[in-house]
Formats: C-alpha cells, structure tokens, sequence
C-alpha cells in the first residue's frame, strides 16, 4: 500500500502545501464569530417591534423576526454559542475518544475487549439518541449539550484512534524505542502518537461538524440552547410558524448553520492533504 | 452481539439510577411534598433495592412489558407498536430513496473519471452532509406547501386506515432525510467502485472478453456494494429508531417524536423504553446486514474480525 502511494507521489512533483478551501472558510467562519463577540450591527435581543417581519433590505441585510430583532446580528451572535459547545464537544469526545483508543490500540488484550465493548454498546444508540438521554437526566443547558454533544462523538474517535495505534504499535521505531528502555507511555505519546496523528484530526474536524449540526438539532427542538441565548438552530424552530409569511426568515439560519459544517468538513480534508503532503517532501 | 445488547440494556437502566438525585425528586421539581414523592418512588419502582429493580426491568422488557408511561398513562410497549406504523413506512421510504439515486449516481461519477466531476462531487456531497435535514424540511415545506400548494402542511393522517394521504405526507420528510444520506452513500458507493476498477481481477475479466459492462456489473459493482450494505444498514436503522428531527419538523407521529416529547416530560419509563427499543433495532440490523454479507460475499466467514477499520 505504502509503496503503491510512495511511487505515484514521486512521480508527481513534490507539492507546496498551499491552504486549501477549507483552510479559507474556517478562517471566515471564526472571523465572523469574533466580530460577532466584539459587535453586531443591532444588539441581538434587541426588540423593534414596528419593524418586526421586515423583509432583507440594506437596514437588515437578512431581514428581521416577529420581535423585529435583527436576523444577522443573532445569527453573528449565535455563532460564538454554536462554536463553543461544538468546540466543547470536541475537546471532550477527543480526549475521551483518543485516551480509550490509545489505551486499546496499544495494549489489546481484555481492556481492548472491554472498552472496545463499551464503545459497541454507545454506538448501538444514534448520537442524537443519546445526546437526548443525556438532557433527559442532566436538563437542558449550554454546558449539558456540550458534554451530551462530547460523549456522543467520543465512540467514532476512539475506533479511529485504535485502527491508527493498531497500525503505529508493530512499527519498527516503536520496537526500538522500547528495546531501549521506553515506557509504554512515551511509546504512545513520543513515538505512536505524532506518527499517527492524521486520522486523529481529520475525525476531530468532521467531529466538530458533526457537533455544531447536532447542537443546532437539539437547540430546534428546545432542548438545547436556551432563551435568551441566540441559537442558530432554536431560530429555525421559530422561523417554522412564520414560512408562508417570512420566507427569509428560516433561509439565513439554514445558510449559516450549512456553511459553518461545511468549512470543518472541508478543514478536514485539508488537514489530510496537508499531512500528506507534508508526509512525502 | 448479546455482549453488546446486555451491555447496551444496562446502560439504559442504569443512566437513570446512578445520576445524583432521585428520578422522583427530579420530575416532580422542587415544591413537591414528601408524599407525593413517596407515591412516585413507588410507582416507579425506585424504593426497591437496585438489583431487585434491574432484575424486575429486564424481566418485564423480555416478556415485552416495558411498564406504563407515566404522561400518558399508556403501556409504553403499546405507545411504540403504535407509532411504528409512521416511522416504519417512513424508513422504507427514505432508504429506497437513498439506494434508488445514490447507486445509479455513485456508478456514474465512479465512471466518469474526469477531475473537474470528482472534484466538485467531492465538494458537492460534503456539501450535503453539511446541510441541516430539518432545514431542508422547511425549505421543502415552503417550495411544496406555500409556493406550489402540491401538499397541503398539517393535515390531521390516519396512519392505521389512510394509505394515500399517509404516503403523500411521508414524502417530504422522506426526502429531507434521504438527502444527506444520499450524500454519503454516493460517496461510498463512486470510492468503492474506483477502487474495484483497479483491480487485477477487473484486468482479467476484460481479458477474457467480458465486456467493459458486463464486467463492472458482474464483477466490480458486487465487490464495491459490500461496504455500502453496512452504511445502509446504519442509516436505515437510524429512521426506524426514530427520525427524531424530522418527525419534529413535520409533527409526524413516530418513534423520534415519542422520544422527544417522552425527554421533554421527563417521562423517565417511556424514554428507558423507547432508548431499549432502539438499540435492540439498530443491533438486530447491524446483525442482519452481517448475515447479509456472508450471503453477497461467500469469504467472509463467521468469526471475522468486523470491528477493526
């Protein structure tokens, strides 16, 4: 296999890592989050009831809801809200994830079984199942979905981070670090680790993705971010009453939630070209 | 696979129990009195000794009793039977969706071997996954409800009785949820096939005269179908566990809305039912698609490995 690559890669001319597209829209998507911290066009919940329903117009570049609260300003103030617990989510599910599969990968034998088991068991639920298991016993809350969010993605991770240490433990490096006094934690830290990080990141992007989607499915159905927090999605719930009147109302929460997936998807691929890349110069 | 289950059933049971607190206490809020509670914890069993609660739990589930919703005051086995007759219909739908325009696309992407069609496929259905499917729903439920009027939004179905009009409101929710799935099994399907195609034993079967056809679709669609069984197997289990969003969307009475309204009452009964439910689905079909593969593939033998990967 490694051979196979090996010569269509030295047959291509080495490549500049250049930033890729997905390099590009997650650059956008947190520029936008940080403007959205510092300032919005109107105050987010600020309420014009007179101009409430508004069609986009040069005011209101997406128009307004039936509060007459500006759509674009909550939608940028949503933003810092969805990427906090996705990236909260993340953080959990890959230090969980990548702790379990490490451990797994490494040693096999009965924690493998067992583990491994466990992460069986989690998968047999669909994320948002499990995710809504989680606000049934915990209630609902921004910290709550992240770790509802965190656990749900941990599984995916750790299969990952198993199929990679799996390969990375029969190295011949990883031999020879241990022929020469290695612990079995600096194997796994010093030598598996960094050699196998690709996949790691890659899952930890699509990860995110995944996690900003579900935030938004939980928040549609209230049982995620709360009132009087902006969320992209819990604003898709109320944009729902109002479609046969305001159609822009539900289309620019859409377009957000879609492009903020989007650029971790794309970051993920990026992420794998770029090591490769980097792999083979 | 029993390992798994038990696993999964003890989970269910247990998430419940071990978290600080009293289910009782939880669901009855704070200004409950101690009576009141006392009622609860009895009618939920949580005065027991825990394994004695276990053990009266699973013996109910196996006899198919999964104990009466404290909301609704129904049998919560009866609550699920009944509400499968909207997403069972509604996984048929949407997975013949997904196999009828995945398959034929993935094919034809895998064959078209041009870079400027791989290219903006790849970007295409990474595109698809990335958009929300309760999003699609809305934007279906204004282009067919309001703009064109082809389906009238909110009308009151008789799933057990009224064919026609239970099919007419499944198809807009079967299309929100099939599109990301076609996203993803068409990639799935165009990277297996691309594979095939270089193998030697696609060269052979073009050197003894088989035609460029036939030989893709004898030979290379067979090979490059098998994975895609498992992610079928996945997504389909996912609707009949419950579309929970789109049923959401839609207010389509099914196992996903059950559950959803079960959390937001914190009916703790039927969510422990509805969650054992679920798993037993999703891991008879991941049971189902395994035998499956020893019927499409001969080589693969019980006792492999299916984990690994």
């Amino acid at each position: 296999m490694d051979d196979v690559v090996g010569k269509a890669q030295a047959s291509a001319r080495p490549r500049r890592a250049v930033a890729g597209p997905g390099w590009w829209l997650t650059g956008f998507v947190l520029a936008i989050t940080l403007w959205g911290w510092l300032a919005t066009p109107y105050a987010p919940n600020e309420m014009n009831v007179p101009a409430r329903l508004q069609p986009p117009s040069w005011a209101h570049l997406a128009g307004t809801d039936e509060f007459g609260r500006d759509i674009l300003s909550r939608l940028m103030a949503g933003a810092r809200i969805s990427l906090a617990v996705g990236a909260g989510a993340m953080t959990l599910s890959v230090l969980s994830g990548a702790l379990i599969g490490m451990l797994t990968g490494y040693f096999g034998g009965w924690l493998d079984d067992a583990l491994m088991r466990l992460m069986d068991a989690l998968l047999a639920l669909p994320g948002i199942v499990i995710a809504l298991l989680i606000v049934a016993v915990w209630g609902v809350g921004l910290l709550n979905t992240a770790l509802a969010l965190g656990i749900m993605g941990a599984p995916v991770i750790a299969r990952v981070t198993r199929s990679a240490f799996l390969v990375g433990r029969e190295m011949d490096y990883v031999l020879a670090a241990r022929a020469l006094g290695a612990s079995a934690a600096r194997a796994i830290l010093k030598h598996i680790l960094p050699n196998q990080i690709t996949p790691i990141l890659v899952a930890a992007s699509i990860n995110l993705a995944g996690a900003i989607l579900a935030e938004a499915g939980l928040s549609y159905l209230g049982l995620g971010t709360q009132p009087p927090d902006p969320s992209w999605g819990r604003m898709l719930q109320e944009a729902q009453r109002y479609i046969g009147v305001a159609w822009w109302y539900a289309l620019a929460p859409g377009l957000t939630i879609t492009l903020a997936v989007f650029a971790f998807y794309l970051l993920a691929n990026d992420i794998q070209r770029a090591l490769i890349d980097r792999h083979w110069q | 696979m029993i390992i798994t289950t038990l696993l999964v059933v003890v989970m269910i049971f247990f998430i419940f129990r071990v978290i600080p607190g009293d289910p009782a206490l939880i669901m009855l809020g704070t200004e409950a009195d101690e009576s009141q509670v006392a009622a609860l914890r009895s009618r939920l069993g949580t005065d027991r000794p825990l394994p004695d609660q276990f053990a009266g739990w699973l013996a109910g589930a196996l006899r198919g009793d999964l104990g009466v919703s404290l909301r609704f005051n129904q049998p919560v086995t009866k609550m699920i039977v009944d509400r499968l007759a909207v997403s069972v219909p509604l996984a048929l739908f949407a997975i013949a969706l997904v196999i009828a325009i995945s398959i034929p696309l993935g094919v034809l992407l895998a064959l078209a071997r041009s870079r400027l069609v791989e290219l903006s496929f790849s970007y295409l259905s990474q595109l698809g996954m990335a958009v929300p499917s309760f999003w699609v729903a809305l934007l279906l439920m204004m282009l067919f409800g309001v703009v064109l009027r082809w389906i009238p939004l909110g009308e009151t179905v008789n799933w057990q009785r009224d064919a026609v009009a239970s099919v007419r409101a499944l198809m807009l929710p079967a299309i929100a949820i099939a599109l990301p799935a076609t996203a993803i099994v068409a990639r799935y399907v165009r990277g297996g096939l691309v594979d095939q195609l270089r193998q030697n034993y696609m060269r052979a079967a073009l050197s003894k005269g088989l035609s460029f056809r036939r030989a893709v679709y004898r030979h290379a669609l067979r090979n490059a179908l098998m994975p895609v069984t498992t992610v079928l197997g996945v997504i389909f289990a996912d609707i009949v566990a419950g579309a929970v969003i789109i049923e959401t969307v839609f207010a389509l009475p099914g196992i996903g809305l059950l559950l959803v309204t079960a959390v937001s009452y914190r009916d703790f009964p039927l969510i422990q039912g509805l969650a054992l439910y679920i798993a037993v689905v999703v891991v008879a079909l991941n049971f189902a698609v395994d035998l499956l593969y020893r019927v499409i593939d001969p080589r693969v033998r019980p006792g492999g490995s299916a984990r690994d990967g």
